[in-house]
């Protein structure tokens, strides 16, 4: 037989004779119980246009997105290079520029990119969707819709909870005896976070976290036990109910959570230096929840942090630019944080939004389109790769649903998102209740982590 | 019969008015009853009756006076061919000692007709003295329902407006406040207009934050929403044009453009966009969308301005605002029942309003427009951004194709960009997804967010035909919603009933209610903490999703920006509000800015509170009515006094514990 590491840590807590164990000092510096994971969202609101976020610069490959993209096509000394991806027959690939502080991570195998992920309801070829002999996704292009898709993965009816919070929900045994919730939103409430059983942890990206009536007069501590007793009463309505919870819930975690986000990390901060982006701050404070962790005593966690404004019907090029230039550097920092923390291995970091958008443009944006390129980072990530099926660049081409660029995905929302939830620990038998329709497509783990 | 019940079936009793004229207060009160039948019973043999309750006393007008009900026959007050009629009652009379007394108004082909068919209306109730301690004034159900009311149809119940509603009726309020004229935004001090700013600011504008003049803080107040989000809530808690405030902040909501988008994030943009919905909030549907289609901000925002036809087959035109559009202005995605179900076909699959080829044929319509020239400025095909005009037509920049359109609408080749447009708009306008679209949506707003498909129903019908033929009637549809039995009643007892109250209705009642004075500075930072950036959502989509859930599956639309940080922000805007150090008995939550003109701060004053503090039930109660209707349940109630007279003796400390803990009740939270 062979001891796990947590079996060995036992050991060594009920030893008397702990001291001789200073010869190893990795271990003696992190917590007892570092059996710890997480998996951090990083949705980007209104539809990425992965068109310019993932380019191909073989050269047919930048030929084809050249003629086609037009206006909004980036110049090929712009890019950040990416190199090749075995996966797509040695192809080589690069990120937009506003990305390239994380290009390096590639080389270095901690940054992977997926091709033309979406939503689908069945595996679906762009002829079968000209044909309509097989069920769509409903609502494709509509914004609400697609995010709703996107973080519930369910496409044919709507769905009441997010395979985030399902994630939560089924590492639960993980969690147990924690009162403090697994889901940590930094980005306000998202469907992605309700799983059926946890109600997410929202904080907010600035600012305390706690009841300011927390003095010590008698009075305040009458307010205090009165509003617990009071939250308790006339429960009748469906909607006072749910009020009742979420207050009751954040009194209870604002006691622990608020001294962990009002500190300051000398661990965390050297890597967010100079960076102050919403998307920057919120990843911090992720870093700090994480640093926490023997705080919170949670072992397996997902967190949610958002970046707005990627809806680029107009000046695509500038907006874009500007969108990037904030999220490169910020997931940079992040990793370099998990790094100095000693988790870059624990913590894998990936992206979603709403859709893609077209191909073809209009006077100065894109439109809604459909399957998108993502990336994925982390010390556990198998980078270095482009996974999936990079489509085919052409208007009415193999992958083009409707002539405007607009790509049937080939790997489905489920199935990135079970190679992710396998990664933290969701077990085979839970992932048919995490991903409820992942059984329609061939391959439950695209492998990437 | 029991004259006190307002419940009825549906039928004449929705379409008849009976409504109180009156002048002078309850000391010096000269009345006449105005009786207007429904249109089918306008000309048949009849009567009027009118009657007076007061306590058990309840007493019938007939030609010889008024007389106590003896259980017999119903006497009439005039009998004979059915028509509008004017019944003087008092000339000049001091009743004010009859408190709660009401007058009841009705008529019918005979008295048994009346009564089983409800064809009568209280049509003037005499105050209660205000303020009013334990037990609660007049008839508890009565009050109840006027506060809830005005929960739905104002920012909230003041002393104030309790007593116009029971003076004018449900009916003869909102007639009254769709008169009122509007309450706008307008810059502070009449200094200033907010007309022109170029989209760069000039070296000249900047904040030195001296208010001594307009000039002086150019940039806060000309390149941000700074004084649209402060007057919002100065209207929505002081303006007396409630209803045209609330309705219009419902649009917005609807009708959605946002400051997030940095051009419009400036006055001279913003503003003139919310006069629309504010004008309009009783006008036509078809007139607001037509309007907001225009728009030079909704131009901007949805990217209709500069919109030109594909120039190339490598191009197309942008689908920003077509889709938009019917997505969520008008139709929405899928076919509906007038009662606002979706249609399914035999699969079971829900249809879709449209598809992709209807949204390139919208979108080939809006091609040609642009921003209005800059004045003195020469007007060219791509003019530079300008909010102080509606968008202009280019001709060569649109589209003259065919258009494929809703159904089997085809806009022909060949129309001008304002005939495509004008014919688009209808098309949209006339779809029948539209009433039960947006009607559920007011009606989610207003009242409800789990409206039963029956009210969805009856509203949506208003829309379709406001009685006179007319589709699209905002006023009918409006008075539709909050007249609905399912609107009215004193209580509400379903699970499902209510809606969570948004930050800026919660900030704004708390204040109007408890009598609190606010130029908007404190409170707009306020409604950001809990979520709700007030006119900077953060996308078409609102500041919450329409379809937001509770994990039950039942809608909870303003639950999606509720969360435990947005909770926490709730509790402490009601500490700071509430418990911040007293001057006297008033608390000020935030001092006068001195870089607003005309600034109040925001305060509250707590001495009406602290007078009934030696009391605690008298306190307790006084807030039940203010802040819950009459709602507090009985073990609520009792852990209140409890809590407040075990706090302090201190009449204050009592006071500020009471309102603290009122206010931060889940019941509270909750609008129903």
């Amino acid at each position: 037989m062979s001891f796990s590491r947590r079996d060995f840590l036992k050991l060594a807590a009920l030893s008397s004779a702990a001291a001789p164990w200073g010869w190893m000092p990795a271990l003696a510096a992190t917590p007892a119980t570092d059996d710890y994971r997480a998996l951090v969202c990083i949705f980007l609101y209104g539809g990425n246009d992965g068109n310019n976020l993932l380019i191909p610069t073989d050269s047919a490959g930048y030929a084809a997105y050249a003629g086609a993209r037009g206006s909004l096509a980036l110049q090929a000394s712009d890019l950040a290079t990416l190199g090749a991806a075995a996966s797509q027959g040695g192809k080589s690939f690069a990120l937009h520029s506003g990305l390239s502080p994380i290009a390096p991570l590639y080389l270095q195998g901690k940054l992977a990119a997926v091709a033309n992920v979406g939503t689908l309801v069945n595996p679906m070829t762009a002829a079968d969707y000209r044909a309509k002999t097989k069920q769509r996704p409903f609502s494709l292009f509509s914004h609400s819709d697609q995010q709703h898709q996107w973080q519930s993965a369910e496409s044919a009816v709507l769905s009441a909870t997010g395979w985030g919070g399902r994630i939560a929900d089924a590492v639960l045994s993980s969690n147990a005896q924690v009162t403090v919730p697994a889901l940590m939103s930094i980005a306000g409430s998202s469907l992605f976070n309700n799983g059926k059983h946890t109600a997410p942890l929202v904080i907010p990206g600035s600012g305390t976290f706690g009841l300011k009536d927390n003095g010590t007069s008698a009075a305040a501590k009458a307010r205090n036990s009165g509003l617990a007793q009071l939250l308790g009463l006339d429960q009748g309505n469906a909607l006072v109910s749910a009020s009742a919870n979420v207050i009751t819930q954040a009194i209870a975690s604002s006691v622990l959570v608020n001294p962990i986000i009002q500190g300051t990390s000398a661990t965390i901060s050297p890597a967010f230096a100079g960076l102050s982006s919403s998307i920057a701050t919120q990843l911090m404070m992720v870093a700090k929840l994480i640093e926490a962790r023997a705080t919170t005593g949670l072992k397996r966690q997902v967190f949610y942090v958002a970046l707005n404004g990627f809806d680029t019907h107009s000046n695509q090029l500038n907006v874009q630019q500007t969108l990037f230039g904030q999220l490169g550097p910020a997931m940079l920092a992040f990793y370099n944080a998990t790094v100095a923390l000693g988790v870059a291995d624990k913590v894998t970091s990936f992206t979603m939004s709403d859709f893609s958008r077209t191909l073809k443009p209009n006077s100065s944006g894109t439109d809604h389109a459909w399957g998108n390129h993502h990336l994925v980072l982390g010390g556990a990530v198998k980078g270095g790769d482009v996974y999936g099926a990079f489509p085919t660049l052409a208007l009415n081409g193999a992958d083009d649903a409707d002539g405007a660029g607009r790509w049937v995905p080939t790997t489905s929302v489920d199935q990135y998102a079970a190679t992710l939830a396998s990664w933290l620990g969701v077990s085979t038998g839970d992932l048919a209740t995490v991903l409820p329709n992942l059984s329609r497509f061939a391959s439950s783990n695209i492998g990437f982590v | 019969m029991a004259l006190g019940s307002q419940s009825h079936a549906a039928g004449r009793a929705d379409v008849f008015d009976a409504k109180g004229d009156y002048a002078g207060a309850s000391n010096a009160l000269t009345l006449s009853a105005s009786i207007s039948p429904a249109a089918v019973d306008a000309g048949l043999p009849g009567s009027y009756y009118v009657a007076a309750l007061y306590g058990s006393n309840l007493l019938f007008l007939s030609p010889t006076g008024w007389a106590p009900y003896a259980g017999a026959q119903i006497p009439s007050a005039v009998s004979g061919t059915l028509s509008q009629l004017s019944i003087p009652l008092l000339a000049n009379a001091d009743i004010s000692a009859l408190e709660c007394a009401s007058i009841i108004a009705g008529y019918g082909k005979d008295a048994n007709d009346m009564a089983t068919n409800g064809l009568y209306r209280t049509i003037y109730q005499v105050p209660a003295r205000i303020p009013h301690a334990s037990p609660l004034p007049c008839s508890a159900m009565a009050d109840a329902d006027i506060s809830r009311f005005l929960e739905q149809a104002s920012f909230g119940p003041t002393d104030a407006s309790i007593a116009d509603v029971k003076l004018r009726g449900l009916s003869g309020w909102l007639a009254n406040q769709v008169a009122l004229p509007r309450t706008g935004y307008v810059p502070p001090s009449g200094v200033g207009d907010w007309t022109y700013y170029p989209e760069s600011q000039p070296a000249s504008c900047t904040n030195d934050g001296i208010p001594t003049s307009w000039a002086t803080l150019c940039l806060r107040d000309n390149y941000s929403l700074y004084q649209v989000q402060r007057e919002f809530f100065q209207n929505a808690i002081s303006a007396p044009d409630q209803l045209r405030q609330r309705v219009a902040f419902a649009l917005s909501q609807i009708l959605v453009i946002s400051g997030t988008d940095s051009p419009l994030a400036k006055p001279y943009a913003f503003v003139p966009y919310q006069n629309i919905l504010l004008d309009n909030a009783f006008g036509n549907y078809e007139t607001i969308l037509n309007k907001i289609t225009l728009s030079p901000a909704m131009g901007r925002y949805l990217d209709m301005a500069n919109n030109p036809k594909a120039t190339n087959a490598n191009q197309q035109p942008n689908e920003n605002y077509a889709r938009e559009l019917l997505q969520l202005f008008s139709i929405g995605l899928y076919k509906l029942n007038l009662d606002g179900s979706v249609q399914t076909d035999a699969a079971g699959i829900a249809v879709p309003s449209y598809d992709e080829n209807v949204i390139k044929g919208f979108a080939k319509t809006f091609t040609g427009w642009t921003y209005a020239p800059v004045p003195g400025a020469a007007s060219q095909s791509f003019n530079p951004i300008y909010f102080g005009a509606d968008m202009v037509v280019v001709e060569k920049n649109h589209d003259t194709t065919s258009k494929q359109l809703l159904d089997t609408t085809v806009l022909p080749a060949g129309q001008t960009s304002a005939a495509d447009l004008t014919a688009a708009v209808h098309t949209a306008f006339m779809h029948p997804n539209v009433g039960p679209f947006i009607g559920r949506q007011l009606i989610q707003r207003l009242v409800t967010s789990n409206p039963s498909p029956a009210y969805v129903s009856r509203v949506a019908s208003v829309f379709n035909d406001n009685g006179s033929g007319a589709r699209g009637d905002m006023q009918a549809v409006i008075r539709a919603i909050l007249l609905d039995t399912e609107a009215r009643g004193g209580m509400r007892s379903e699970s499902n009933y209510g809606h969570l109250r948004e930050p800026a209705l919660f900030i704004a009642r708390f204040y109007r209610s408890l009598g609190g004075i606010s130029d908007g500075v404190w409170l707009k930072d306020r409604s950001n903490e809990m979520g709700q950036n007030l006119f900077y959502p953060d996308t078409v989509f609102n500041y919450y999703p329409a379809d937001y859930a509770l994990a039950s599956g039942q809608a909870a639309p303003e639950f999606g920006i509720q969360n435990t940080a947005t909770a926490l922000a709730r509790a402490n805007f009601v500490y700071s509000a509430i418990l911040g150090t007293p001057t006297g008995n008033t608390v000020y939550a935030a001092q006068p800015s001195a870089t607003v003109i005309g600034a109040t701060g925001t305060y509250l004053d707590l001495t009406p509170y602290v007078a009934l503090a030696p009391d605690p039930a008298a306190l307790i109660d006084r807030l039940n009515i203010l802040l819950l209707h009459g709602s507090m349940a009985p073990e609520t109630r009792t852990q209140l006094i409890s809590t407040v007279t075990g706090a302090s003796s201190d009449p204050k400390v009592r006071a500020q514990t009471a309102i603290y803990l009122v206010a931060n009740l889940p019941q509270f939270m909750v609008e129903r």
